[in-house]
């Protein structure tokens, strides 16, 4: 339940309205509406009910004595003003504390107290009978409650009401209680109009039987009077007499002037003093006269017919009269039997209306109730409940307030969201301003370009830079505050700037003269920009001090001249043609020197006013292929000169553009190359010549660089190879060779370059090549060095010797194979004379043995030689293998010693083997170095005196080991010295039959001793005898 | 078997099958037989079974290291020491026969007086 709070009138309004009330009461209760029969409603309380609601109970208590004031006059007894007046008491009293339904406080009033009092009073003190007490009883509270209802309905008019709300303070009405009063009013309606309307009929349908009745004995009557025109009076009292049918009913004859001519029964209405009310159908009832209650009125009131008599003299008319109080009884209680139902249905009412309106309007409530809290948890994103209800519309409104509310709810989040962003925003913003400003001042603090900002129109120096202080000649803290405007020379430039910033243009790269204090002028580019600085307009001004590129303009002027001076004296031609038409502008001193023609007559020409067609075209072909590509170097050039005939040039062009990168001007420089193209040519045909011959050779002669890279190949190369020169020039020459020469060549070359030590440089060298096929061939290679122009190069000659070495390996075969053929004889014929010789098989004559024992000597010499043939052969074919071993010399020499022993006696010759000073150790094949000692020890049994020695020794001679075999023969003769370690050498071809030998022995030995990294050699006396030693490394 | 009687001697030289069994039978007193090719060896040499073989290299037909490879893939000669006589005596040829399991190399041409020592040495260098 809700408290309204209820209206609080001032103490002055409470009386004029209390007055007011009062009076309204008055009227109300004066002013009666009759429902039926005796019944009829006043409207007294509904002014108090009025006065409970707007007043207080105590106004409404005095409007309800004044009200029912009125009572007492009307029913004239007091008792109905206790009645009214303990109403407004007990429904003021409920009302205010808090039943605030006057119809329901009204009902509590009369079921509680209002119905006992009435039937205290009217039965207990008045003494009524119980049927109008009954009544009374009934019609009292139904009276009360339809003014309260009324009451609830005007208060409801005025709560609705602007009047209402604002001037009498009312609150907004409630929708139960509107609700309430809207049912019952309806209910009301609905079920008191036909009760009504019954007991009105009721009274007029029993009125119209009465009226009926009457008129039949009026008619009857009537009749019978004007049947009898001549009857006297007594014979009229005779008729009425007979017409009176019932004891109630009374006639009466009447005079014109109304007075009774004759009378039967009771007949008041012409007699008695009273008002009589014309009725329907004839009928007209009389009341009597007197203060006296309407119902006791109508009780004692008599219905009367009237009908006028015709034809008789001396009578008017007739009336017949009945009394009303049997009608008005059966009328009670018939109306007793209504009220009983109107009250029922009233009861019913309320009770509907009451249970209804609360249920109609309980969602409502709780939807109401549910809103209050709603602010709070939209604002904090609670999701409300809401009621659901049966009702469509109260559903619908409650799922549409709590999809409202959540939309509302989440709005409410976003909205706090957004403004949580937009706060984050505001405060990065002023952050990122405040940052701007001070990267701002940074950036010009550290520029290298003068810069202020001014604000006030540009007239207050706010900031400025080091460059801008020293600009203005200004110590660096004393900028601010300084109008800028003081320092243009031309106050009219800053005023025209100003104004273009006013319209929010920028201004760039003006030209400013600045008048600086103690300075001069000053000239800087200066740019403008409209700022907002610190929260205000300010000007950002920048400035290029360009006095020095103005002092420079001049300095520039005047190298233009030097330029154009040395253009002119340069000793070149240089001259300038235009884009567009080819035509001279620009001739100098040396040009005119050569064409021949001078500039006047030549400016504003073109080429073909000078020179032949075909060197002109040539010329404009040049110029065009220029104007599109930019550049062009035009090594020769014939030109035919109008002084000095035909010249070449070495022509340069190039083109010139303007600012928009068109083609202006064709600037050319010639050279006159005459001269160098005529030593050129000279030269030419000398290396013409050369290349011939180059060419021509059998030989292939290829030429390197110190990196190894081909210079030069020649045609002989070419067919060696098979390479074309541009496969091979530029490359690196040890393509030519295969591996492992390929691989270690750049090792060898980078060895030379860095320590001079020779591999085959400046020697020849039988090597292998490969061929473009990749097919590898022998080669003689011979390599020298040469120096030209400041490079070192290398020069080797290729020959092919293939051919060569096959007829060599040929040759080598054949020995080989003759050699090894000649041994199988030779083994037959060796073997069967040794063993005739050894005497095993029988006896022969000594000359024979003799014979035989040459032959087999000669045989065993044979063998020697063939072996020897076979060493040279292995030699010369590289296949002789060694077994080198670290091992003792002299056991080598004892070896060597004895086994030539035996060779020696025949020559009668004796080795004396000196034994060494320590024990020696040599790294050899020791076969090998039996057999150089055998060819040394045998050679030198061979050429000594028979009974002389031969001494051997060996020896250290610093790192080496020296052996020597020495004799005392008659020594090397000085012419043959040289030939000594030669192939099939002898000093004496006599004295190879004599001596016998292969001539190949010391040519061996030299071979492989050199092999085992030794040498050889000899010392000779002539007549005195010969030494031949060699040296081997010594191993400790 | 401690004593070496019975050679045979694979030679297509008949001068030299002569010089070489007189030289062998009497310088050194041992027992020789010949054959003319390496062909008609593999086929009889198992019959005569010889003490020590001595082989020619060179050879129309089959050559000495082939008929060796034959005899030795008989059981019973499988374990006769082999020498070869050859005139083709460079050093990686003696080791070339070396590896093929021969004991020996003698060099032609021979002397016919140390022919037969030079065999006996051999042949114990075969049996050390």
């Amino acid at each position: 339940m809700n408290w309204i709070a209820l209206p609080n009138p001032s103490m002055r309004t409470k009386i004029v309205g209390t007055l007011g009330l009062a009076l309204l009461a008055l009227i109300g209760s004066i002013l009666s509406v009759p429902l039926f029969f005796s019944v009829a409603f006043i409207f007294g309380s509904v002014a108090v009910m009025l006065a409970i609601v707007l007043l207080g109970t105590l106004p409404a208590v005095l409007v309800a004595i004044a009200g029912s004031f009125y009572t007492l006059v009307a029913w004239g007894h007091p008792y109905a003003i206790v009645i009214f007046t303990a109403e407004a008491l007990v429904v003021g009293l409920l009302y205010r504390r808090g039943l605030r339904n006057l119809v329901l406080a009204d009902l509590a009033y009369w079921l509680m107290l209002g119905v006992a009092l009435v039937l205290l009073f009217y039965r207990g003190v008045i003494g009524m009978d119980w049927e109008p007490t009954a009544l009374i009883a009934i019609k009292q509270p139904l009276n009360g409650l339809f003014n309260a209802l009324l009451a609830g309905l005007i208060i409801l008019g005025l709560q609705l009401s602007w009047r209402g709300t604002k001037r009498l303070n009312l609150p907004a009405p409630q929708l139960a209680d509107l609700l309430f009063h809207a049912l019952l009013t309806a209910i009301l309606l609905a079920g008191a109009i036909p009760i009504v309307h019954q007991g009105q009929s009721q009274r007029s349908q029993a009125e119209g039987f009465m009226a009926g009745q009457m008129q039949r004995v009026a008619h009857h009557l009537v009749e019978h009077i004007q049947a009898e025109p001549n009857a006297n009076p007594a014979r009229w009292q005779a008729i009425l007499a007979g017409e009176r049918i019932a004891p109630e009913i009374g006639l009466a004859l009447l005079a014109a002037d109304g007075q009774v001519l004759a009378s039967q029964g009771e007949t008041a209405s012409v007699t008695t003093r009273g008002e009589v009310q014309a009725l329907k159908d004839g009928l007209a009832i009389w009341l009597p006269n007197g203060d006296i209650p309407a119902m006791p009125r109508w009780k004692q009131g008599r219905y009367q017919v009237s009908l006028p008599v015709r034809g008789v003299a001396g009578i008017s008319h007739v009336v017949i009269e009945q009394p009303a109080k049997p009608l008005v009884l059966g009328l009670e209680r018939e109306h007793l039997t209504l009220f009983v139902f109107l009250a029922g249905l009233l009861l019913l009412g309320i009770l509907a209306a009451r249970t209804f309106s609360r249920w109609l309007a309980r969602p409502l409530s709780e939807l109401e109730a549910a809103s209050n809290s709603l602010t709070v948890q939209i604002v904090n994103g609670i999701q409300p409940a809401f009621p659901a209800s049966p009702i469509q519309e109260y559903g619908n409104l409650g799922s549409a307030l709590r999809e409202t509310t959540t939309h509302l709810a989440n709005t409410f989040q976003e909205l706090h969201r957004i403004q949580a962003s937009l706060e984050e925003q505001v405060k990065t913003r002023t952050a990122a301003l405040e940052e701007s400003e001070r990267q701002l001042r940074y950036m010009l603090e550290t520029s290298p370009i003068a810069a202020r900002i001014a604000r006030s129109g540009g007239h207050d120096v706010i900031f400025s830079n080091p460059r801008y202080a020293e600009l203005i000649h200004a110590r660096p803290n004393q900028t601010t505050g300084l109008d800028p405007a003081d320092y243009y020379a031309n106050p009219k430039d800053y005023a025209d700037i100003l104004a273009h910033l006013a319209k929010g243009e920028q201004v760039f790269d003006r030209l400013i003269e600045l008048n600086v204090p103690e300075a001069g002028t000053k000239w800087t580019l200066a740019s403008y920009l409209p700022i907002q600085y610190q929260g205000e307009s300010a000007v950002l001004g920048w400035f290029y001090d360009i006095t020095e590129l103005k002092q420079a303009e001049q300095a520039l002027y005047e190298n233009k001249r030097l330029l154009d001076s040395v253009i002119e004296n340069i000793p070149t031609m240089i001259f300038m043609k235009r884009a567009d038409d080819l035509r001279f502008v620009l001739l100098n001193k040396a040009g005119e020197q050569l064409l021949g023609y001078r500039r006047e007559d030549l400016l504003g020409k073109n080429d073909y006013d000078f020179f032949p067609k075909e060197q002109a075209d040539f010329f404009t072909q040049k110029d065009r292929e220029v104007l599109e590509i930019g550049f062009q170097d035009i090594p020769e050039e014939p030109i035919d000169t109008h002084t000095i005939g035909r010249r070449i040039l070495h022509t340069r062009k190039i083109t010139l553009h303007d600012d928009h990168g068109k083609a202006q001007y064709l600037l050319g420089i010639s050279h006159d190359i005459t001269e160098l193209k005529l030593a050129e040519h000279a030269l030419q045909s000398q290396a013409q010549h050369t290349q011939a011959i180059l060419d021509n050779v059998i030989d292939g002669i290829i030429t390197i660089d110190e990196q190894g890279n081909v210079t030069s190949y020649n045609k002989a190369a070419e067919r060696i190879f098979g390479y074309a020169p541009d496969e091979v020039i530029g490359q690196n020459v040890k393509m030519l060779m295969p591996e492992p020469h390929r691989s270690s060549h750049d090792g060898f070359l980078h060895r030379y370059c860095a320590t001079g030590v020779a591999h085959i440089i400046g020697s020849g060298r039988e090597l292998e090549g490969q061929r473009k096929d990749g097919s590898l061939f022998p080669l003689d290679l011979s390599i020298s060095e040469i120096s030209h122009a400041g490079q070192r190069m290398f020069i080797g000659v290729v020959r092919d010797i293939t051919e060569r070495k096959r007829i060599e390996r040929m040759k080598n075969e054949f020995v080989s194979t003759v050699s090894h053929e000649l041994r199988t004889p030779l083994t037959s014929i060796s073997g069967a004379l040794g063993l005739i010789n050894s005497g095993m098989l029988c006896s022969l004559p000594e000359p024979i043995v003799h014979m035989t024992d040459i032959a087999y000597k000669n045989s065993l010499r044979l063998a020697s030689l063939i072996n020897d043939l076979l060493d040279m052969e292995k030699i010369a074919a590289g296949k002789l293998r060694f077994n080198m071993e670290t091992q003792p010399l002299h056991p080598l020499l004892e070896q060597a010693t004895e086994a030539n022993k035996a060779y020696a006696e025949q020559y009668r010759v004796h080795f004396v083997l000196t034994e060494p000073a320590d024990n020696l150790q040599v790294h050899v094949d020791g076969q090998r170095l039996i057999q150089v000692l055998s060819n040394l020890l045998s050679n030198a049994a061979k050429f000594s005196p028979a009974g002389s020695p031969v001494e051997i020794a060996a020896q250290r001679v610093g790192q080496a080991i020296r052996v020597s075999v020495s004799d005392h023969g008659p020594g090397i003769p000085a012419d043959f010295r040289a030939r000594i370690f030669e192939k099939f050498t002898q000093a004496d071809a006599s004295d190879t039959r004599q001596k016998g030998g292969t001539g190949l022995g010391l040519a061996i030995s030299k071979e492989l001793v050199e092999h085992m990294a030794g040498r050889i050699g000899f010392e000779s006396e002539p007549g005195q005898g010969t030494t031949f030693y060699f040296e081997l490394p010594a191993h400790d | 078997m401690n004593t070496l009687q019975r050679i045979c001697y694979i030679e297509d030289d008949p001068d030299i099958q002569a010089v070489a069994k007189v030289a062998l039978e009497m310088v050194g007193g041992f027992t020789v037989k010949l054959y003319s090719s390496g062909e008609e060896a593999v086929r009889e040499v198992a019959a005569f079974a010889p003490q020590m073989i001595l082989l020619d290299v060179m050879m129309p037909g089959m050559d000495g290291p082939t008929t060796l490879k034959h005899l030795r893939a008989q059981a019973a000669l499988a374990d006769v020491p082999v020498a070869f006589m050859t005139a083709k005596v460079q050093a990686q040829e003696i080791e070339q026969y070396l590896s093929l399991g021969a004991c020996g190399v003698i060099h032609k041409p021979f002397d016919p007086m140390t022919l037969a020592q030079q065999v006996q040495a051999a042949w114990q260098g075969d049996h050390k």
